[in-house]
């Protein structure tokens, strides 16, 4: 009798419940909100317009940098009204989170978005951006390009001629995301540091960023980019012809962009809701669809289309995001694996 | 009279132990949560301080030095491993003895006391806004001809380990918790289970007929054995005395009927005609036998009397001498000359025995122990009081002494129960027994024998 009596009151009370929750007017972000961001303003464009037209009260103001810069400008304390801290370059986001920089947010978190991609509840991946190597197609026209690091440098071994001066990657020194990257390959295996003797016996250059990189590439003025991000890749490449993305058989990498709120954020409502768009279905969906970043959600539309280019999907190897980081942002480390880099290289790569 | 049962149980046993019992667990289980919180917190220590340590030995592993001094090799396994605890923040230090920072955060708070061997230091401190455990090794690394200790200060925050001690203390908890809950749900049934032996007797007296006074056929436990055994001779007791009551009634009955038969049967013979001095003895049976039946009645109600009297009347002092002074002055006060010749001897010469009993009784039965001998001991009877004490002096005899013809042995054992008067006429057979009632009622006793002048001798022993 009871258990009847109070099975409607159960459901009444549920049903008030749910009229409650979806009675509450969303929150509405407003004031002005600064983003401070390690990446391309043109790739993030489409999102933060995206953004803009869902709560037109809020004012973004976003300022791009270099990775390392921005590490440094926060840790000095040039940065001192940052909502918003964007960066590749995951290892100095976990440095910035672990130094206790970053605040806990309480974010509706889909399911799908993997543990990989995230920290403490501070630090969010919102992209999967796989590792790749670009190379000129003309130039590969007559050899099927190398599918591994070993064959890459084996390849440099054998044809010095074919390679000379026509090499370029990461100067991982001035660049935080290429140290990520050197530091990722130097955990891999000893491969890496052949691959980047080859490079400096054939007289490698360096560049600050992907879009040197992928501009000298393109033009056939170098004719192979290493761990070059692949969004940016694919992007040019859906433009450019004459650009080819090679993502390697033995291993690719696969960084995602992080976001967090900063601990004195003058704005963290709105800056939280900035992070819940970003991580939310529609901010995915935008992201992959009209960016040139690709969603770290796997069922999003216009993924896996977009993923095609890569290939070779079991070689993904994501960078989780944990304080193991930190270790190779070690001075002492850092400084060993810089001089180990120059040396490898050679004299000739710095110019 | 008696209030209802209900309310004379002014307590539960069951609510009583019920009570006790979670008294008791409440008090155990406080005790337990202090032990559990310190076990779990020196648990929770114990297993991430291994991980500290563990990262500590492996940056440790790759100090060493080069012809330039000292070098490190820094391993991000170290804080890979502290990584096993998700959300927790790593911090790391590597220094000289002197305080040069080799590399990591210069500014880690040390401990407040410094280690100076090469033992491994556990302490919390606060930084970069929280509490933070840190471990502290260290290690002697040797450069050129000198050596020069090395140490590492690895910390983490405490998110995880303070997760795994709040879950291990409430996993604890709630075992306790469940081990109180089912202790107290089995004590309860204990007291039921032990209790129910008692229900059960109470539904056999319930149902019971008031006249049935069988025995209780409860088997009870042993511990309330003497409860039922007491309620069982209380029955017994009973029985006995209902059925005493109804002898009783049923004597009297027979008694008086008998009696005002005889008396009717006299008066019919005195009407019919006859001779005058025919008439005239006739008369003077009828007259006889009306004053038997009047000495019957008297006795009778005396006897109720003293027996009801037993059951309500509350005891005060009374002065043996007074009593027996005041029983002759009684007797001789009703009569215009008395046979009697009364002796009253005390043989102690201490202050006037008393004891505790009812005044009015006692009385009685003295009246009919002089009726007794005015009844039977023929012209000029004698007799004696004698008071004495007991040797050990906690008993005081009243004894009562005759020269008349006394009891035969072979009579005295039932001299004392009622209707049960030898000799003639006016014995009611109550005397004595009236007698033995009022001694009963004093927890005293009556004891006939031969008196000293040949007569009967009456002993009554009182405690005193």
């Amino acid at each position: 009798m009871l258990s009847v009596d109070r099975f409607p009151t159960v459901v009444f009370i549920a049903a008030l419940f749910s009229a409650i929750a979806t009675g509450l007017p969303a929150k509405a972000g407003s004031g002005q909100l600064n983003i401070y961001s390690a990446t391309d303003t043109s790739a993030m464009q489409q999102v933060l317009d995206a953004f803009q037209a869902k709560y037109p009260e809020v004012r973004l103001v976003y300022t791009e940098y270099n990775t390392r810069e921005l590490h440094e400008a926060l840790l000095g304390g040039t940065i001192s009204d940052a909502d918003i801290v964007i960066s590749s370059s995951v290892d100095l986001q976990v440095d910035l989170v672990n130094r206790g920089m970053a605040n806990s947010i309480d974010v509706k978190m889909d399911p799908a978005i993997p543990r990989w991609a995230q920290w403490r509840s501070e630090l969010f991946g919102f992209t999967f951006e796989p590792v790749v190597t670009v190379y000129n197609k003309k130039a590969f026209e007559t050899f099927e390009f190398p599918a591994t690091r070993s064959a890459l440098a084996l390849a440099i071994r054998d044809n010095p001629e074919f390679f000379e001066n026509a090499t370029g990657t990461y100067d991982i020194a001035l660049s935080g995301v290429g140290y990520l990257f050197a530091a990722q390959d130097m955990e891999k295996g000893y491969q890496f540091w052949r691959l980047v003797e080859s490079f400096g016996r054939a007289g490698a250059e360096t560049f600050c960023c992907t879009s040197h990189v992928l501009d000298k590439v393109a033009k056939g003025e170098l004719l192979v980019g290493y761990n070059v991000i692949g969004s940016y890749a694919a992007e040019r490449m859906r433009l450019d012809p004459r650009l080819a993305i090679a993502a390697f058989t033995d291993y690719t990498l696969v960084m995602s962009r992080s976001a967090f709120v900063h601990r004195s954020a003058p704005n963290p409502d709105t800056a939280e809701l900035f992070i819940e768009y970003l991580l939310s279905r529609e901010g995915q969906r935008k992201i992959t669809q009209s960016s040139a970043l690709i969603s770290i959600l796997e069922a999003v539309e216009g993924k896996s289309e977009r993923m095609t280019i890569f290939g070779n999907l079991e070689a993904m190897r994501p960078i989780k995001f944990s304080p193991g980081l930190i270790g190779y942002l070690d001075r002492l480390k850092r400084a060993q694996l810089l001089a180990d880099w120059q040396d490898a290289l050679g004299s000739n790569g710095m110019e | 009279m008696n209030p209802e049962p209900g309310s004379t149980a002014s307590y539960s046993l069951r609510r009583r132990l019920t009570f006790a019992m979670m008294t008791g667990f409440l008090l155990i289980l406080s005790i337990l949560a202090v032990a559990l919180w310190n076990y779990a917190v020196a648990a929770a220590n114990r297993s991430f301080d291994l991980l500290l340590e563990g990262s500590a030995i492996t940056i440790l592993g790759r100090v060493s030095s080069n012809a330039n001094g000292i070098t490190v090799d820094f391993p991000p396994a170290a804080l890979e491993m502290l990584g096993l605890a998700e959300d927790d923040r790593v911090f790391y230090r590597i220094f000289t003895a002197e305080g040069e920072t080799l590399t990591g955060e210069a500014d880690l708070p040390g401990p407040e006391v410094d280690i100076t061997n090469d033992e491994t230091q556990y302490f919390d401190a606060r930084y970069s806004g929280t509490l933070v455990r840190f471990v502290r090794q260290r290690k002697i690394v040797a450069i050129d001809d000198q050596t020069l200790p090395v140490l590492v200060q690895v910390g983490q925050t405490r998110i995880a380990r303070d997760v795994h001690r709040n879950a291990l203390f409430l996993r604890g908890m709630m075992v306790l918790g469940v081990l109180a809950v089912a202790g107290i749900f089995f004590a309860r049934m204990s007291i039921n289970l032990a209790l129910k032996p008692l229900s059960g007797i109470v539904t056999d007296i319930e149902s019971r007929d008031p006249s049935d006074l069988r025995e209780l056929k409860a088997s009870p436990p042993r511990e309330i054995a003497s409860l039922i055994a007491a309620i069982n001779g209380f029955m017994r007791r009973l029985d006995a005395s209902k059925d005493n009551a109804q002898n009783f009634i049923a004597d009297v009955a027979h008694q008086i009927r008998t009696s005002l038969s005889a008396l009717n049967g006299q008066l019919e013979l005195a009407s019919e005609p006859g001779k005058p001095e025919e008439l005239q003895r006739r008369i003077g049976s009828a007259g006889l036998q009306a004053k038997k039946t009047i000495a019957l009645t008297n006795q009778l109600l005396a006897h109720a009397m003293v027996i009801h009297r037993a059951d309500n009347q509350s005891k005060s002092a009374v002065d043996l001498v007074d009593l027996v002074t005041t029983a002759i002055e009684n007797h001789v006060k009703q009569r215009a000359s008395t046979g009697i010749e009364f002796e009253f001897v005390r043989k102690d010469a201490l202050n006037n025995p008393v004891i505790l009993g009812d005044a009015v009784s006692l009385q009685e039965a003295l009246r009919n122990l002089i009726s007794n001998v005015e009844a039977h001991a023929g012209d000029r009877p004698c007799l004696r009081f004698t008071i004495e004490r007991s040797g050990t002096g906690n008993r005081v005899f009243l004894i009562v002494e005759d020269d008349g013809p006394g009891i035969p042995h072979g009579q005295r054992a039932n001299a004392l129960d009622r209707f049960s008067s030898f000799g003639n006429s006016l014995g009611s057979g109550l005397g004595l027994a009236i007698v033995k009632a009022v001694m009963d009622a004093h927890d005293g006793t009556v004891t006939l024998g031969d008196g000293a002048n040949g007569g009967l001798r009456v002993e009554l022993s009182f405690p005193c």
